[in-house]
């Protein structure tokens, strides 16, 4: 009786993903729905950084429209997600006299990202990533460049959809701090510590 | 094929020493503070402050309408910069100091306390020659000038700054060119010294004191 239990539970335990990923028209009581059968995807998008908070970035930058690309794959065939970033973007200067004297800012961020598919249909897909990045203000004043470097932390809700089996389109908000190693001196309170992002995103996925 | 290595080696690590000098510290901001007013006493309100390095401004702003300022700036990695206040975009009613750095580090912080500028007092100098025949006269006009330079090693202020350097204007006045005119800036309530000689005359020497912000000389020969 107990072998016969454990046993039943064991199928449904390994039938579980097969049923969350599997590529075959599920059908159940009820109308059909179309299950994702996608594993991977490519995506560019148009990403505009709105910065808020007692920071350089809101005070003395202003964001202008950047370029964000993604690569997530699903990993082992679960909803989990997993895969790499970029964006760059470039902030004019506004008030040198609170942020130092140069001209503009091109902003890029890199790193890895793990995800979660939570909407689980093949034309519409809702994910939620997390992504941790090395980030780099590279700066230009008249004459000279310098850098100001650090990490970002980003968390990214998205909706999409596929017209076809391979595009589809996205729109995301997300979330981002970066964390910079700014040296100021303590009057500056955390003026130079980090920069908070809100950041509306929308693109062209290619998927798997 | 070595003619042509030699020259593309050179200008690699030439191009590549140029790239690593940077004129500007990654990764740092620093503040600068501090009050400035006039002789008698006042705030001055937007006056330009600026700092420099090489021909780099690392950081500018101006005096709030209490004296006060306080700003970010960058920070040079040179070791050699300047502290301008009034020595760019020139407001004619003040003097002018400038910090000077040499094999300094940039400091996180300046705090300058109470700077305190000169004002300054504009002289319209005019020479007219009024007399008949040929005549000639020369002249010097001696005033100082209007800025102050101080000097810095290591951070640590030296003894030779160079305050209300001495300057000279010399002219000869002939019939050809008879007239003369300029505008001069220097400190309020000093004196302008003018020498002139007529041919065969002694030299004569006049005082014009500058006790106004605008003054006004006329001379006829």
């Amino acid at each position: 009786m107990n072998l016969n239990i454990r046993t039943g539970l064991l199928i449904f335990l390994f039938s579980l993903p097969l049923t969350v990923t599997g590529q075959e028209t599920v059908v159940e009581e009820g109308p059909a729905v179309e299950k994702d059968d996608h594993y991977a995807y490519f995506q560019f998008a148009a990403y505009q950084p709105l910065s808020f908070g007692n920071s350089f970035a809101s005070e003395g930058l202003s964001a202008a429209l950047g370029v964000d690309v993604h690569f997530l794959t699903n990993l082992f065939d679960s909803p989990v997600l997993i895969g790499v970033f970029y964006n760059q973007f470039r902030s004019e200067v506004t008030k040198p006299e609170l942020i130092g004297n140069y001209i503009q800012s091109d902003i890029s961020n890199f790193g890895i990202q793990l995800g979660y598919q939570a909407i689980n249909h093949n034309k519409w897909r809702g994910t939620v990533t997390a992504g941790l990045g090395s980030v780099a203000y590279n700066n230009d004043g008249a004459g000279f460049s310098f850098k100001d470097s650090g990490t970002s932390l980003q968390i990214t809700p998205s909706l999409s959809y596929h017209f076809t089996k391979n595009i589809g389109i996205f729109t995301a908000i997300a979330y981002r701090r970066d964390f910079l190693n700014i040296q100021a001196p303590e009057d500056f309170g955390n003026f130079f510590d980090s920069a908070n992002y809100l950041i509306i995103s929308l693109g062209s996925r290619i998927l798997f | 094929m070595k003619k042509i290595l030699l020259p593309l080696l050179g200008c690699f690590i030439s191009l590549s020493s140029f790239q690593c000098e940077k004129e500007v510290l990654d990764n740092t901001r620093s503040v600068i503070t501090g009050l400035l007013v006039d002789d008698s006493g006042r705030a001055i309100n937007g006056l330009s402050i600026k700092i420099t390095s090489q021909h780099n401004v690392l950081g500018q702003s101006a005096t709030a309408s209490n004296g006060q300022f306080k700003f970010t700036s960058l920070r040079s990695n040179r070791g050699e910069f300047n502290f301008e206040f009034n020595g760019t975009d020139i407001n004619p009613n003040y003097g002018s100091i400038t910090y000077h750095y040499t094999d300094s580090a940039f400091l996180e912080k300046y705090g300058f306390g109470e700077i305190v500028l000169t004002r300054s007092a504009s002289l319209n100098f005019k020479l007219i020659k009024t007399s008949q025949g040929n005549s000639a006269l020369d002249f010097e006009l001696k005033y100082l000038g209007t800025a102050c330079r101080y000097f810095y090693e290591n951070n640590e202020l030296q003894n030779n700054e160079s305050c209300f350097p001495e300057e000279v204007i010399e002219e000869s006045l002939s019939d050809a060119d008879p007239n003369f005119e300029i505008d001069l800036i220097a400190p309020m309530n000093s004196i302008v010294e003018f020498n002139y000689q007529i041919p065969g005359e002694p030299v004569q020497s006049l005082q014009i004191t500058l006790n106004e912000p605008v003054n006004n000389y006329e001379f006829e020969y």
